[in-house]
């Protein structure tokens, strides 16, 4: 099993670098926090992580749009949700949360990554295995606007 | 009536160390104990509730940290807005 590779953070341009959720997080109809917490503790046999799968640029070196991350990387879901990195380290920070993205790329999704969280107070950063109330909270205020996917994966 | 079972498409990929082509990663049993009710080959939908859901099917491997499971989508991929009022709702 391969070491996950955690981002520096620190070597990002955080208000530059987008990251996407498939879905519309404020879909009123969709049970979002339930989705959320659910997709957080399946665990990645491939990295051996727990975590919120994400997309965001797999090289950040080269900057890339949501339409191109999109195109990259399909998947069915009819709206995506958008942020960057630091508006969500933020969000989390608010509520005592530090945030850790691991590089977890699938075979069509190249820009697949894990976001998981600690707690700020916790030295050690111990990776949560569950997605706490007020963090699901902070994540979905993070992740706004919702826009179309404009490559969505054609249906088999 | 078929199970429904919680899959998040936004892992949807063909993972070839598992042998699974075009599936969602659904988890450890010991993480999920909703997992333990499946059985092996057996027909579901697949669905992120109030998003989408899909046809497909639950498959297990042992991992060392314990029985895993994915999801095959085999087809019938339905928005929620496409589906009928009257839809049956996820048990996991």
């Amino acid at each position: 099993m391969p070491t996950p590779v955690a981002l520096d953070l620190g070597q990002l341009s955080v208000l530059a670098e987008i990251i996407i959720r498939g879905g519309d997080l404020h879909d009123a109809k969709a049970n979002v926090r339930q989705i959320m917490k659910n997709n957080y503790r399946v665990y990645s046999p491939r990295y051996g992580v727990y975590g919120l799968s994400v997309l965001m640029n797999a090289n950040p070196a080269q900057p890339a749009t949501y339409d191109q991350l999109a195109q990259r990387n399909p998947i069915f879901n009819k709206k995506l949700s958008l942020s960057v990195v630091g508006t969500v380290t933020g969000a989390l920070r608010r509520l005592g949360y530090g945030m850790m993205l691991y590089k977890t790329p699938a075979q069509d999704l190249p820009d697949h990554h894990t976001l998981a969280v600690f707690d700020l107070s916790d030295a050690a950063q111990t990776i949560h295995h569950e997605l706490q109330d007020p963090a699901v909270d902070a994540l979905i205020s993070a992740f706004a606007p919702t826009v179309d996917n404009p490559y969505p994966k054609p249906r088999p | 009536m078929k199970k429904r079972v919680f899959a998040d498409f936004n892992d949807l990929s063909d993972y070839t160390e598992a042998g699974i082509v075009q599936g969602v990663p659904l988890g450890l049993e010991e993480d999920i104990p909703e997992l333990r009710q499946l059985q092996e080959h057996e027909d579901v939908i697949l669905e992120m509730p109030g998003e989408l859901q899909a046809d497909g099917y639950v498959t297990c491997r042992e991992i060392p940290q314990g029985h895993y499971w994915y999801g095959v989508v085999t087809g019938h991929v339905l928005y929620a807005d496409e589906l009928p009022a009257d839809h049956g709702q996820a048990a996991s």
